[in-house]
């Protein structure tokens, strides 16, 4: 099923250089979409346009069918989608942990037993269960963004849209914040849409798209777009470290069976020789 | 200007005992000059709490340790924090979020007039122009717009220039690449390497970044728990494969890779950069070079 709608999308921030120049794509029921582009590409402009934060400036986008960007169905849409943004500072606003994680829910209006619940739940999702009594102001900055995760797992929205939400974290943490929304996606169907510059992080997902200066440029598999090495240098983006290191290789004569994607692909393939 | 700290400790919310967390629990650290050094560590272990101290915005309370900055002694309630900071620039998480004037030529000039107020206008253009330059930007096209008009890289390399400007001989860096793009990431250690060859003489990085640090810095602390628990060069740090992991942090690919041939009884003798671990492959596996020049 079609979750994700958007058609024809157009954004200008200032009425003269477009941030978005007709952008076209669907993202299905359940699906794991990363959105790659260099800074400056428009995958942040998409982010917010994704939970009405932004209205389009020409074209729709629709979430299970509803119209984002409309104030009526504003409420509606923010239930379904949750944004989780890159600077964890720009999105606290209580003075204690429990509160912040509980501030959406609570705002839907959702029962106490059941916010208790889902901060629990959402609290160890990403490992900071200990920190229920903590003060976010004196977290550090990893720590924050975990936070800021974990209040919008709160909400249990439908498609969960992170931009950069990773960027801040140490890697393990990354891990751990990424088997999470894995799972959610796996095994509880949460549509996840996941801008980032990690591109270990996108070989992860079902599908890449690949935005330059505003337009979609490539669409496909995390394999497909990695096969691009050319092009995605063109566009100022780099595969990942394990695919680069495999065609370095090739190049000097060492001959890497299969395809590589990831660090493991690659041990295993050196492996064989 | 060498660093050295001894047994520093820094507590957040000391009085309010409920809140009370203790950041750094004795950090005993040495950053020779010259060196391009990195600080890895979980989220949590106290790496920005340690930096911000370098500059002295967290202040280092007697009793609470020593640390030197070169001739500053921070424990000093008397040291010339002015002086301080002039040679000690700070670039911090998400330097984007700092700008505020209402030019990019304004916001760059911001420090450097705070710092030298009696510098001629003319010399304030020449300096604000360099350091726009130096960062990659077009100083003409840009001087006059809004730092908020900029893209999310254009604003970084903005708030860079602001800092750098003032030509601080220690760069400190909290995150610097996080959030950039994987070419932004590369010009942006180019751009630190420029640095660091003029008049920036010792850099101090800290990143989560395990590829990052293994291809650019000269030494790594590895900070836990408020700590530092290792201190070495890249290839010694990230031998420690053990403590590595369990302190929550990768190794570099080129370490996993060679960890991985290792079990097969390849052992490569190369160091942590791509290029030489591709080369100690190479040599191995490649098939004969007449071969393949076919």
């Amino acid at each position: 099923m079609e979750q994700i709608i958007a058609k024809d999308l157009y954004f200008t921030y200032d009425k003269q250089t477009p941030a978005l120049k007709g952008v076209n794509f669907t993202v299905q029921k359940g699906e794991y979409v990363a959105i790659i582009g260099h800074n400056g590409s428009g995958k942040s402009t998409l982010a917010r346009l994704l939970n009405g934060l932004l209205t389009p400036t020409l074209g729709t986008i629709t979430v299970d069918g509803i119209v984002v960007g409309d104030k009526k169905t504003l409420f509606e849409v923010r239930k379904r989608v949750g944004v989780v943004f890159q600077n964890p500072d720009n999105q606290m606003v209580a003075s204690i942990v429990e509160d912040e994680v509980a501030f959406g829910p609570e705002n839907l209006g959702v029962p106490r037993k059941e916010i208790k619940e889902r901060i629990d739940f959402a609290l160890s999702a990403v490992g900071m269960q200990d920190f229920k009594r903590a003060t976010p102001s004196r977290l550090s900055g990893g720590q924050k963004q975990r936070i800021a995760i974990a209040g919008v797992l709160a909400l249990k929205p439908d498609v969960l849209v992170l931009d950069e939400a990773t960027a801040m974290l140490d890697p393990q943490g990354r891990k751990e914040v990424l088997s999470t929304v894995q799972k959610l996606n796996k095994e509880q169907g949460v549509t996840v849409v996941a801008i980032t510059h990690y591109m270990e992080e996108v070989t992860k997902a079902d599908r890449v798209i690949v935005l330059s200066d505003g337009e979609m440029v490539f669409t496909g598999t995390p394999k497909e777009i990695f096969l691009k090495q050319k092009e995605l240098k063109n566009l100022g983006l780099e595969v990942p470290l394990a695919v680069y290191i495999a065609q370095k290789l090739k190049e000097q004569g060492v001959e890497i069976d299969g395809d590589v994607l990831t660090q493991s692909d690659l041990a295993e393939a050196l492996c064989k020789l | 200007m060498q660093i050295v700290s001894k047994d520093l400790v820094y507590t957040y919310s000391e009085k309010a005992k409920a809140l009370a967390f203790r950041a750094l629990d004795g950090v005993t650290l040495t950053i020779p000059e010259g060196e391009f050094f990195g600080i890895i560590g979980q989220t949590g272990s106290g790496k920005s709490t340690f930096v911000q101290h370098l500059n002295g915005l967290i202040p280092t309370k007697e009793g609470n340790g020593q640390l030197l900055v070169g001739e500053f002694d921070l424990t000093d309630k008397n040291t010339n924090l002015k002086e301080l900071r002039k040679k000690v620039g700070m670039v911090f998480q998400y330097p984007e979020y700092q700008l505020f004037a209402e030019t990019v030529f304004e916001d760059v000039a911001f420090g450097l007039k705070n710092f030298y107020p009696d510098l001629p206008q003319v010399d304030v253009e020449d300096r604000v122009k360099q350091a726009i330059t130096t960062v990659g930007l077009d100083y003409d096209k840009i001087k006059e717009k809004s730092p908020f008009e900029l893209s999310g890289g254009q604003k970084r390399r903005v708030a860079i220039a602001g800092v750098i400007v003032s030509r601080p001989e220690v760069l400190v860096l909290d995150e610097p690449v996080a959030g950039l793009d994987p070419v932004g990431k590369r010009e942006f250690a180019r751009l630190l390497k420029t640095l660091h060859a003029t008049f920036v003489k010792t850099v101090v990085i800290v990143s989560h970044d395990m590829d990052f640090v293994a291809e650019y810095c000269s030494s790594v602390a590895v900070f836990s728990k408020g700590k530092v628990v290792k201190v070495g060069t890249p290839k010694q740090v990230f031998e420690d494969r053990v403590g590595m992991r369990e302190m929550g942090l990768d190794i570099p690919v080129t370490e996993y890779l060679k960890d991985a041939l290792k079990e097969k009884g390849v052992i490569l003798d190369c160091d942590l950069s791509v290029e030489s671990f591709t080369k100690a492959v190479a040599e191995k596996f490649a098939k004969n070079k007449g071969e393949t020049d076919l």
